[in-house]
């Protein structure tokens, strides 16, 4: 029999700013099956469980730095933060949020 | 209100429109702005400099030895090299497919793109040589310390830039080239990008294959986007791997292991199947794991396609033939990014005690060999299209050498901006054709506006497993021929009634996939055909059924265009200005 898998709770701030309604935590449960990073995570909620997710990656080694969020209150890349129990996922602070974990970088563009 | 502003939310006009913002595109910017046009870099990323896989790359910049020593006084360089005998290596290294005119271009610009870079703020950390060539050209320059500065040269000018958006289709009037269209995932707006001059810097397709080391953005649709317009594409039978990444755990799945690549010099581990039978005897009995990296991925791939493999679909590297204390010390010796660090990860998370275990290592996706057929003006075959960077075909033939893609991107993608600029000065206003914008946004918004259907998730994964299996490191007739029907029936059948499930525009990024996933069905389509066409093994092709590279009969270049709505493929005989190609047919992974 293989082992049980582990489920964690990963809570996620999300938000429609073109809807002007209060941002509002949704909690989704996921298996962690082998080393998972945060991206792993979302991409699994993207794929199974809510396709609406909004969430930014492009490299997915730790160089481009597009997937910045703040995981626990902290501020962590997706990609090379590795999941070990339950995650409150939040979008960068003092951002323009565009949607959910996507907020508009600052710089001329 | 005009018709067209009715069709679009917003009207962008420039003079030259670049798509890519990244190592070809920045350099095609900053060239076309010098010459006094208005410039327009529209990018997928969210932020120029941040997306892409000119940041992924570790990497290294070739320029021939001898301008190393005469130009830049480089420690290390080797005044025995010559321009020449670059130029040689690499048609040696794209087994004579390379087009000799474009090569040529190639190796005299390099120098000049390297002091380009440097007057930009650029600094080299050393140099390094490179299997593959006859002396050291590898300038050392990672593309997390070359775009900083090529990003603050681009936002020092005028240059528009337009973030977060993917173009979707180019627009063309009376055969020429008038503009693009996109998506902009920041505001939901349908864009029309209106240009006198459009050059598409967008990079590669790796994204077709389970695992690969190219970021996410690599769905060829700078190649397809050409195509669907009527532009030529060239060595499509060459996407290139990479032996050595992790295929297990999810979190550096496709990423590098480091200290595996022999070809980075350091340490090469045995590889060895389920059986513990160490596979390279029959493949290089005198360099085994320090083989050339195609031979060494065919290598790989034939254990893993015949169930020999490691648990989670690679084979295994072991070290322990060394003693204890040699793995030890090799943190000490080995430098940090060769062994301990890859990017962001640091390695010791993923590995195995090496001196107990094995690593899984599987070959990875890295590169795509062919792309938009270009001239050495880097004009398309279409008027106002032109291309440069990894998105093109030429340059490298059938296989490229290590650090040749940013010499490509930085090369190419200066060429491209000032050509561009140059046609767009020289040319009259552009129409735009709004029945084509119209039903070209009908096209794209189509499935924002179906339900039901299959599930963009479950298709690409049917689309990467196929291409793993049957149209990868290790092809054949038959499992072309299935994979080639496995492709046309998805883009046929399943494609036009795949829905996305989030109807809203902003950040829809199963909307972006889906568009993502009919590039990638095109690309592998042409994968397929121009593989089954070529009855031999060359380069990054490694056809099982024909093993040997047949330079009696497959001497030529394979071109790809859509006639009538169907996809068509000619040959035609290499482009040769110096050196002529061997005549025999050679073992696999030979050049004399």
């Amino acid at each position: 029999m293989a082992e049980k898998t582990k489920k964690i709770s990963v809570k996620i701030l999300r938000s429609k700013p073109w809807e002007e309604k209060k941002p509002k935590f949704e909690a989704f449960k996921v298996p962690l099956e082998g080393k998972m990073s945060i991206l792993n995570v979302l991409n699994y909620i993207a794929e199974n469980l809510d396709p609406t997710l909004g969430f930014y990656s492009s490299c997915r080694i730790g160089k481009c730095a597009g997937c910045q969020v703040m995981v626990n209150g902290k501020v962590r890349l997706a990609c090379t933060t590795t999941v070990e129990g339950d995650i409150t996922l939040e979008p960068l602070r003092k951002f323009q949020v565009i949607k959910d974990l996507v907020v508009k970088k600052k710089g001329k563009e | 209100m005009s018709r067209i502003e009715k069709i679009t939310d917003r009207v962008v006009e420039t003079d030259v429109l670049i798509v890519g913002s990244e190592g070809a595109g920045s350099p095609a910017a900053l060239e076309a702005i010098k010459r006094g046009v208005k410039v327009t870099v529209v990018t997928k990323g969210s932020q120029i400099g941040r997306s892409g896989a000119t940041v992924t790359g570790d990497a290294d910049l070739d320029v021939d030895s001898r301008s190393l020593y005469d130009r830049f006084g480089l420690a290390g360089a080797d005044t025995r090299d010559s321009m020449d005998i670059f130029f040689e290596d690499m048609l040696k290294g794209g087994k004579y497919l390379n087009n000799q005119k474009l090569v040529e271009i190639h190796v005299q610009e390099a120098p000049d793109r390297l002091q380009d870079l440097l007057n930009w703020g650029v600094k080299i950390d050393g140099l390094l040589h490179a299997s593959g060539h006859s002396y050291p050209r590898g300038v050392i320059i990672p593309g997390t310390k070359l775009m900083p500065p090529l990003r603050r040269a681009v936002l020092s000018t005028e240059v528009e830039l337009v973030c977060y958006t993917m173009i979707t289709d180019l627009l063309t009037n009376h055969g020429r080239v008038v503009g693009a269209i996109g998506l902009n995932g920041a505001t939901g707006e349908f864009t029309l990008f209106k240009a006198k001059a459009v050059v598409l810097c967008t990079g590669g397709a790796m994204r077709m294959y389970p695992f690969t080391t190219a970021p996410e953005e690599l769905t060829g649709d700078g190649m397809v986007m050409a195509y669907r317009a009527g532009a030529e594409l060239v060595e499509m039978e060459f996407p290139m791997f990479l032996p050595g990444a992790f295929p297990w755990p999810p979190a550096v799945k496709g990423v590098d292991i480091p200290f595996q690549l022999s070809t980075a010099g350091y340490i090469a581990g045995w590889m060895l199947n389920k059986h513990g039978d160490r596979f390279m005897r029959h493949w290089d009995p005198v360099r085994f794991e320090w083989t050339t990296r195609d031979i060494a991925s065919v290598a790989m791939m034939t254990e893993i396609l015949a169930g020999r493999g490691s648990p989670h679909g690679g084979v295994y590297v072991s070290l322990k033939h060394f003693p204890d204390d040699v793995i030890k010390n090799l943190e000490k010796w080995v430098p940090p990014e060769f062994y301990m660090f890859y990017g962001g990860f640091k390695m010791k998370d993923y590995l195995p005690d090496l001196r107990k275990e094995a690593v899984e290592s599987v070959p990875a996706s890295h590169f795509f060999n062919g792309g938009i057929r270009i001239n050495e003006r880097c004009e398309t075959s279409l008027p106002g299209l032109f291309a440069s960077g990894e998105v093109t075909g030429g340059v490298h033939g059938a296989n490229r050498l290590s650090g040749n893609a940013f010499t490509e991107m930085v090369v190419w993608g200066h060429r491209s901006g000032g050509f561009a600029a140059d046609y767009a000065r020289g040319c009259g206003e552009v129409s735009i054709d709004s029945a084509q914008l119209e039903e070209l946004k009908r096209k794209t918004i189509a499935p924002l506006e179906r339900k039901g259907g299959p599930i963009q998730a479950d298709l690409r994964k049917r689309l990467q497993q196929t291409a793993w299996e049957k149209a990868g490191v290790i092809r054949d007739e038959g499992s072309l021929q299935k994979a080639l029907s496995e492709f046309v029936k998805m883009r046929e059948e399943e494609l036009p009634s795949i829905s996305v499930r989030m109807k809203e525009r902003v950040f829809n990024r199963e909307w972006v996939q889906v568009l993502e996933l009919e590039n990638m069905l095109w690309i592998m389509e042409m994968v397929c055909r121009t593989s089954l066409n070529r009855k031999e093994s060359r380069g990054a092709l490694y056809r099982r059924d024909y093993p040997d590279t047949d330079n009696i009969n497959w001497l030529k270049n394979q071109i790809v265009s859509q006639r009538d709505g169907k996809m068509e493929i000619r040959s035609e005989p290499v482009v040769v200005t110096r050196i002529e190609p061997p005549k025999k047919i050679l073992k696999y992974g030979r050049t004399e």
